[in-house]
């Protein structure tokens, strides 16, 4: 079968047209063949082998005609909004966020963006949306309720173990992977209750937004109180084995020791039992541990390998 | 053709409950021209509406009313509010089971004889014959499209399977194969055969698995002998001053207590559900309880003595992909004493998706020894144990009157310890399952706990004398005469066998019988 590697536009300027594609879709340069009337740049990132290449011909300084009959290249990404968000902090003004539900139910969500020649490029977001639909409500990367950008945040963190305490009712993670806004407990204690996740079910491949995904539910005025007070006694058990704070004790063994200290308690039990069901019923999670979830859309297995294995 | 009969004709026979005993009478009655108004307190659910997902499909068709526990056993204290994973739904748990279809053993039928005294256990001998059951056991294969029965082929093995075949045959095991399964190997009568999609659990999404509720519940209605009431959830078994059944009392689905009036009442609701209903039915002239001048309704709860084995490899095994439980092992379930226990049990072959291996592989476990084990989540295999428990009559479900459900009826307490057969025997069978494993080059094995009870069995006991149990011979109460047991609970002993093959032979049985005395005027 074919396989589709580049698509090709004309652009006017290299390098402003270089600087857009990187700063917006992380496309850098992967080869670049000069000529003499013209130069051709293709570019690409580790998503895919896909690679878009500009022709650039010298001496043409006038805006190409677009026409009206090309329509879009199309990128995707992980967190819509988020990206939307970044766009607008780059000044690449992204058209409005837009949701695709014909009959209520979301099938897709999208924004367009034009390039520098004025060539328009869809940006939609993966698929698995009902999964990420939830993540949005949860997660919500970039925007600062301040109005900060990600940087100023991440500037202006301080440190609270695996994640950053970006002042009031906002943490993310160092690395600004992820960031969360708290509307109830405090960020620290959020922080905190995070680790505590791991800790109690620690999976290295396992990134830290599942884990805050799956005590995000705590963060509401009904559960608060518990939970503060829980982790209170969670850093007077680990100031009373001479750490700081739970998360001062740096070692997982030594958090280890703290949580096998209040095992039995009420509060510790309510977040284990809650992330049995909180951590690994998230369908995101599951290719991490090679579960490949619901198979009856693809005719069960009886074709795809229900006694392939090869090693016996 | 839906059949609607009124509340006041009392000449129908009421089923309740639409299972693999519920459901299949009440087919069986309606083909014999018999009328039938049967009470399933869920809804309908049909392969269209499965979900190829654990938790969901849990909340979708599991009996999640409360219920209470106590006693030694682990799931009292892991999942104390869950002592069972069976269904609310038309079809009962036909919907979940895994379709492993095993006719008892000879010497099953006769426990106590064979067994001898047992200290502790309330062993008792079936008053049945076992050749009077092997006709009832083909017809139910052939119901039931049994591969490896009646000419069928057997169902081909999937990765899971393949592991513990070659682990099993180098143990020396000699009876091992795909098992005997009520799931089609080929196209039969319009139902697909197995597309190998896994989640046998969850209801089968091409009804290639055998379930009532889409074979013997819609044959029945298109009699037009059959009506089904869904979300009819049972109150109370009425009866006259002589002591006959004359109706039963039950919510529909808006709440509304309603009464139906029948000519018999047969009781179909699991082994935990059945004698709560005879015991709420309690009246001035039967103050213990329906049928219960014995005093065994609710006495020999039987769980099956099971656990699982699952075991990592350094190499992927995928278990989850393919049927459920296509395989077995058959050499343990021999009665052979010099093991250290009675009775004996099957190892079959068992997969959980990872959100379910998260919530019953260590339940309540924690920390790196219980990450590390779902890291490996891809290369497990995995099997079940299933073998004969001891009845015990203080393991019982007893009414507690402290907790009432959503219709203000109390709820049960299954009170549940294990007998000394019985951890002998997982013992056993948790050593003989980790040497499959080994022998296939396991790095890491888990003996896991049981999961909360499918197999509910006994609680109004089959016995040829009334002192000693419930139900005669043809499940017919000893105290009222139109007045039936027809699901597991009239079970006297578990056996080692998966029991609803065995429960499906009783309803046709039951329906036979039924059928007869009805003609001759007797009931």
């Amino acid at each position: 079968m074919a396989k589709a590697i580049h698509s090709m536009i004309r652009v006017v300027d290299e390098a402003r047209s270089v600087e857009f594609y990187d700063k917006a879709f992380g496309l850098k340069v992967a080869d670049r063949l000069d000529f003499t009337n013209f130069t051709l740049v293709y570019l690409s990132n580790a998503e895919s082998s896909f690679e878009l290449e500009l022709t650039v011909n010298k001496g043409q300084t006038e805006a190409y005609e677009l026409g009206n009959g090309y329509g879009h290249l199309a990128v995707s990404v992980d967190d819509l909004a988020a990206e939307h968000a970044r766009f607008e902090t780059e000044g690449l003004a992204p058209r409005k966020l837009v949701e695709f539900a014909p009959d209520g139910t979301l099938i897709a969500r999208f924004f367009f963006v034009t390039d520098p020649d004025g060539y328009e490029i869809e940006v939609l977001e993966r698929a698995d949306r009902i999964q990420r639909t939830i993540r949005e409500e949860v997660m919500n990367k970039t925007k600062s309720p301040k109005g900060l950008s990600r940087r100023q945040l991440l500037s202006r963190a301080t440190a609270a173990g695996a994640s950053f305490v970006v002042g009031a009712g906002f943490i993310a993670a160092p690395n600004g992977a992820w960031a969360v806004e708290t509307s109830t407990l405090k960020p620290d204690t959020f922080a905190t209750l995070v680790q505590m996740a791991r800790d109690i079910y620690p999976h290295d491949k396992v990134g830290d937004e599942y884990y805050v995904m799956a005590v995000k539910g705590y963060d509401t005025a009904e559960a608060a109180e518990g939970i503060e007070a829980g982790i209170a006694a969670l850093n007077a058990a680990a100031q009373g084995q001479g750490f700081d704070s739970y998360i001062g004790a740096s070692w997982e063994r030594d958090r280890v020791d703290i949580l096998r200290g209040m095992e039995d308690s009420a509060f510790f039990q309510q977040i284990r039992g809650g992330l049995v069901t909180g951590l690994y019923n998230q369908k995101a999670v599951w290719p991490i541990f090679g579960y490949e979830g619901s198979s009856y859309e693809f005719g069960g297995y009886i074709e795809r390998g229900f006694n392939d294995i090869n090693w016996l | 053709m839906t059949a609607p009969f009124d509340l006041t004709d009392d000449t129908v026979v009421v089923v309740i409950g639409t299972g693999a005993g519920g459901g299949v009478l009440a087919n069986e009655l309606a083909q014999k021209g018999i009328s039938v108004v049967a009470l399933e307190a869920g809804g309908r659910y049909l392969p269209e509406d499965y979900v190829n997902d654990e938790w969901e499909s849990f909340g979708q068709l599991a009996w999640l009313d409360p219920r209470s526990t106590s006693g030694d056993w682990r799931v009292a204290k892991d999942f104390s509010g869950l002592p069972a994973w069976i269904v609310k739904a038309v079809g009962g748990t036909t919907t979940h089971w895994a379709g492993a279809s095993l006719r008892f053993q000879d010497h099953e039928w006769k426990a106590a004889s064979t067994y001898g005294n047992v200290q502790g256990a309330n062993l008792l001998d079936w008053p049945i014959d076992p050749r009077e059951m092997d006709d009832y056991y083909t017809k139910a294969e052939n119901k039931l499209g049994v591969t490896r029965t009646g000419g069928r082929e057997g169902l081909p093995g999937n990765n899971n399977y393949r592991v513990f075949e070659k682990g099993a045959k180098a143990l020396g095991y000699e009876q091992v194969h795909t098992g005997r399964m009520a799931i089609n190997s080929a196209e039969t009568d319009g139902r697909a055969a197995c597309q190998q999609t896994g989640f046998c659990f969850q209801g089968c999404k091409w009804g290639a698995k055998w379930s009532s509720a889409y074979t013997d519940i819609p044959a029945g209605e298109a009699t037009g002998n059959l009506e089904v009431r869904e979300n009819a959830h049972v109150a109370r078994i009425l009866h006259d001053d002589t002591g006959k059944v004359t109706g039963v009392e039950y919510f529909d689905k808006d709440g509304a207590l309603q009464m139906q009036k029948a000519r018999v009442v047969c009781v179909a609701g699991n082994s935990y559900e059945s004698p709560r209903m005879l015991l709420n039915s309690a009246s001035s002239m039967f103050p213990d309880g329906l049928a219960n001048s014995s005093g065994q309704v609710g006495r020999n709860y039987m769980r099956h003595m099971t656990g699982s084995v699952y075991a990592v490899f350094d190499q992927p095994v995928k278990m989850w992909r393919g049927t459920t439980m296509a395989g077995i092992i058959q050499d343990e379930s021999r009665h052979d004493p010099s093991r250290g226990f009675v009775g004996g049990y099957e190892l079959e072959t068992l997969a959980l998706g990872l959100p379910f291996m998260a919530a019953f592989l260590d339940p309540g476990g924690w920390g790196r020894e219980f990450t590390s084990a779902l890291d490996s989540y891809e290369n497990m295999a995995g099997m079940w144990i299933v073998g004969e428990d001891m009845p015990q009559e203080t393991n019982r479900i007893t009414l507690n009157t402290q907790t009432k459900d959503q219709y203000g009826l109390p709820v049960v307490n299954v009170h549940f310890d294990d007998h000394p057969n019985d951890v002998a025997m997982r013992n056993h069978a948790y050593k003989q399952g980790v040497a499959v494993y080994d022998a296939v080059g396991a790095t890491r094995v888990f003996p896991t706990p049981p999961y909360p009870s499918t197999h509910n069995l006994g609680t109004n006991r089959m016995s040829e004398n009334p002192r000693d149990g419930v139900v005669n011979k043809w499940g017919q109460t000893h105290d009222i005469a139109n007045l039936f047991i027809s699901d597991g609970s009239q079970f006297t002993t578990g056996a080692a066998e998966n029991p609803t093959l065995t429960i499906v032979a009783l309803a046709i049985r039951q329906a036979d019988h039924l059928a007869t005395e009805m003609s001759a005027g007797n009931l």
